[in-house]
């Protein structure tokens, strides 16, 4: 009981040339760019379909859902009409429960399901920690629990707080691949921590790069929050639409060399 | 039902293939198990008539039910591979399957509450894509007893509706000290049952009972259920479900001893089991004794009882060594040795022809250091690697102890607010049978838990280091030490501060500094000073190991605190001063500090004396423990 398998990455030439490149990570050599690059060229077809598979999806759609109810009368019964329940002072560990409940009712228990629940309860995680109130948001009580998504229920939050949603699961699916080898790859633990709190550097800035500094991705999502998202509910080709958007902004970055065509 | 790629029909004692299924799945992927006395081909055994044939008349149908069905889920388990550990992704390790079972208790079992929650116990707990189970009416009557393969295990009729404690017994350390615990804390007997899968594991089981049993005369009642596949050749090792099986004993055990709870003993890190690495998600995780699926068993084994059943989890709040302590508590230590962890059994060691382990397994490295960590490392097993004292054999072995370590190393850093919001996802599964109002208690306790397992680990290392590492003989290549190694950690960590501290003050001069022109080096220092000084608390917290200091005056060797890590300078480039005059100041200055200390040097050259950064750095830089920080 408790029992790990180690994975490891495949053994094709494009596989241990990344591998290659961890062993060769340190303070002095900072080759995460590099080896985000290259695992994302690696990955780039499933990448592409992505916005394709109903967890992904669903993770997305609970995020509107919330930000959505936030605007509403009554936020409740707003999220109990689309499939999610929440109790009058939900806690968030109450809120990362139903994310896993919605996305699981609606899809099969896959990696890419995962991954983007995951990604999602980061990112509540995240925005919540910019509000005041997070400790009292921990384990419910008076606060207003709809307040920190109100922040979020306009074209600049929505496009923040998605800036935010596909870092976490950019960075959690990347390192999907490469904690596995990472261990055994870097020279001393420092260096192992040191790797990961790079790459989340790294995809951080790539991320805001992504999404403020060039402003297309930016006004995309404010565009699209406006047009989809205030006035009536997005359906699914338009939640498809964006994500496989925000995901394809996000791969061309990564891999600055690829065609960044919007 | 639609066609996937990944389902698998297991048909089970003969049973047809339902016609609702008729052609959803390709012939391979339909699997046939035969347990039942009296059909062709058995290819499983599941010998509940000796296990239930001493213990009561007649065992409820429903019982029975409940052990055959784990037993074929077990039996599937087994026989159904995953995939490959080297795959792009690892999709196919999470599984479909449609279970078509005879049954005793039709009408309970085809009830949809029934099968949906054993479907979501068994989908957690094993990490599969789903369980669908398809239940027919199980004809002709149960075979009389005959076989007793523990004769000397009968329970008398004066035990059966006692109190007795039952718990379940793995032949591990945990269990162990499990079992001690009880046989110490209660003046009754006490009931155990394993599942015996294999040879080797019966006779760890059987050595250790018997140590037991001479420790503890007339207090233990063993009830061993055999369960394995015949004739056939396992083709997946992970049996999460194997805890399915298992339970479903203790339970039977419990329910012939009057008894409404179930005790399983595995230490909280282990149960809980925090993910290590991103890729150790659904098909890939070990959910095994995990809060939620216990909560989930619960709902499955309340319902066959018909009536609430718990399942004890004694030791959710312990960590490994902890629990490995009570051993040394109740003056058992000796036990241990006969005691087996190691999951790779089934390899043959090649260092040492007495190993009972490997000791690189994540079960191995766990044992080792909760060993060291409460001092009973000489009552502990051979191990074929031994962590403590020998070089990494395989990749695998420094991927396990790296991880390990790193993890504790994560908590050792981490405060109340970040360990809620960073385990936000997984601390949503393991409250969620936690009554609302006592969450944020069980939350306090789980962060105390890893504190306390942090600290375990460090010591553990500590004690190694002292008894097996010395500054007189060459480090041990490829080993913890080289891994951990402490100087390097530190000075490693120094020359991170120094990139941190370069980078502040590179955004933070230019702004001060933009609209006047410090008249000497002094107001220079002032300003850097007050700057570190206004961040020193928060380096101070991210940098806990690493002592530094701000020097305005070149500090002469002999009073330098040997203790220093980090040694910052300033130096200020104007019109009097040239390039090579800083050039020779620096490599003067780095012969007076400590050669293992690092050095940061930051040079204010608004006036663009340095014509090429990087040659001015390079030299420094590379020969060095030092950053050279230009500032404009």
């Amino acid at each position: 009981m408790g029992h790990e398998r180690i994975g490891h990455l495949p053994g094709t030439k494009k596989w241990r040339n990344i591998v290659a490149e961890l062993t060769e990570f340190s303070i002095k050599n900072n080759n995460v760019a590099s080896i985000a690059n290259k695992t994302t060229r690696n990955v780039a077809g499933q990448l592409e379909r992505m916005n394709q598979d109903k967890g992904v999806l669903a993770s997305f759609s609970y995020l509107l859902n919330l930000l959505h109810a936030s605007k509403q009368r009554d936020p409740h019964a707003f999220l109990q009409q689309n499939g999610i329940t929440l109790s009058s002072s939900f806690s968030l560990l109450e809120l990362a429960r139903s994310i896993k409940q919605f996305n699981q009712a609606r899809c099969d228990n896959t990696e890419y399901a995962t991954i983007a629940s995951q990604a999602l309860i980061d990112t509540v995680s995240t925005w919540t920690k910019q509000d005041q109130q997070q400790t009292s948001l921990f384990f419910g009580g008076n606060v207003d629990p709809f307040e920190p998504w109100r922040r979020a229920a306009d074209a600049g939050g929505f496009s923040e707080i998605s800036r935010i949603y596909f870092s976490n699961f950019l960075g959690r699916y990347l390192k999907y691949f490469l904690e596995r080898e990472a261990s055994a790859s870097f020279k001393s633990l420092f260096d192992r921590n040191d790797f990961i709190e790079r790459l989340d550097l790294h995809l951080n800035e790539i991320s805001k790069s992504t999404f403020e500094t060039t402003k297309v991705t930016q006004q995309f999502a404010a565009g699209w929050y406006n047009k989809n998202a205030v006035q009536r509910f997005p359906d699914i080709a338009d939640i498809q639409g964006f994500v496989g958007y925000a995901l394809k902004k996000l791969k061309n970055n990564l891999v600055f060399d690829l065609d960044a065509e919007d | 039902m639609q066609k996937t790629d990944t389902r698998h029909i297991i048909l089970c004692d003969n049973v047809a293939v339902p016609a609702s299924l008729a052609d959803t799945v390709p012939a391979h992927r339909i699997t046939r198990l035969v347990n039942r006395d009296g059909l062709p081909n058995p290819n499983m055994t599941v010998k509940i008539h000796d296990f239930a044939s001493r213990l009561i008349p007649k065992m409820p149908a429903r019982t029975r039910d409940l052990i055959e069905i784990s037993a074929f889920i077990y039996a599937a388990d087994r026989l159904i591979k995953r995939g490959r550990t080297d795959q792009v992704e690892f999709e196919n390790w999470a599984r479909e399957l449609v279970f078509c079972i005879p049954v005793r208790d039709l009408t309970y079992w085809q009830q949809t509450e029934v099968s949906t929650n054993l479907a979501n116990a068994l989908t957690f707990m094993s990490g599969d894509k789903s369980y669908q189970f398809y239940f027919e009416q199980r004809t002709g009557s149960d075979p009389l007893t005959s076989l007793f393969h523990n004769t000397d295990n009968a329970a008398n009729a004066s035990d059966l509706g006692t109190a007795y404690p039952v718990a379940l017994f793995s032949g591990g350390l945990d269990s162990l000290a499990g079992v001690v615990s009880l046989l110490e804390t209660t003046n009754t007997k006490v009931v155990i049952t394993s599942h015996r899968s294999n040879p080797s594991t019966t006779r760890v089981q059987k050595r250790v009972c018997e140590a037991l049993k001479k420790l503890y005369p007339g207090r233990l009642l063993y009830h061993p259920l055999e369960c394995n596949l015949k004739q056939l050749r396992a083709n997946e090792e992970t049996q999460r479900t194997r805890f399915f099986l298992y339970t479903a004993v203790g339970f039977a055990l419990a329910q012939a001893y009057g008894q409404d709870v179930l005790n399983i003993f595995e230490n909280g890190i282990t149960s809980i089991n925090l993910s290590k690495r991103q890729d150790l998600i659904n098909g890939r995780a070990s959910r095994t004794t995990h809060p939620k699926t216990l909560g989930l068993l619960q709902m499955v084994l309340s319902g066959v009882n018909n009536r609430p059943f718990t399942i004890r989890h004694p030791f959710i709040h312990l960590t490994k060594t902890e629990v490995v302590s009570i051993l040394k508590q109740y003056n058992k230590p000796d036990l241990i040795t006969s005691t087996v962890t190691c999951t790779k059994t089934f390899l043959k060691f090649k260092n040492r022809t007495s190993a009972s382990h490997c000791g690189f397994c994540s079960q191995c490295v766990d044992r080792r250091f909760a060993m060291y960590a409460a001092k009973l490392e000489q009552y502990d097993a051979v191990y074929d690697f031994d962590l403590a004292t020998e070089s990494f054999p395989i990749k695998d072995a420094q991927t396990h102890v790296v991880d390990y370590m790193r993890h504790a190393h994560t908590f050792a850093t981490t405060h109340f607010d970040e360990f809620y919001n960073d385990y936000l996802e997984p601390l949503s599964d393991i409250t969620e049978y936690v009554p609302s109002c006592q969450v944020e208690e069980e939350v306090s306790k789980l962060y105390e838990l890893y504190q306390r397992h942090s600290r375990a680990i460090e010591r553990a290392y500590r004690r190694m280091s002292d008894k097996h590492e010395s500054m007189f003989r060459p480090l041990l290549l490829n080993s913890i030490y080289e891994v951990v190694n402490g100087r390097r950690f530190q000075r490693d960590r120094a020359e991170c501060l120094a990139d941190d501290v370069a980078q502040m003050l590179s955004m933070a001069i230019p702004t001060a500094l933009a609209n006047t022109t410090p008249g000497h080096e002094n107001a220079l220092n002032d300003l850097i000073q007050a700057l570190l000084k206004r961040d020193r608390e928060s380096y101070e917290r991210e940098y806990p190991a690493v002592r530094f200091s701000f020097a305005t005056v070149v500090p002469d060797h002999s009073s330098t605190a040997a203790d220093i890590d980090l040694f910052i300078e300033a130096k200020y480039l104007r019109k009097k001063m040239s390039p090579s005059g800083i050039t020779d100041q620096i490599a003067a200055d780095l012969m007076k500090y400590p050669e293992g200390a690092y050095k940061l040097f930051v040079i204010y050259d608004p006036e663009r004396r340095i014509k090429d950064d990087t040659r001015f750095k390079r030299d420094f830089e590379q020969r060095n423990n030092c950053t050279i920080c230009i500032i404009r």
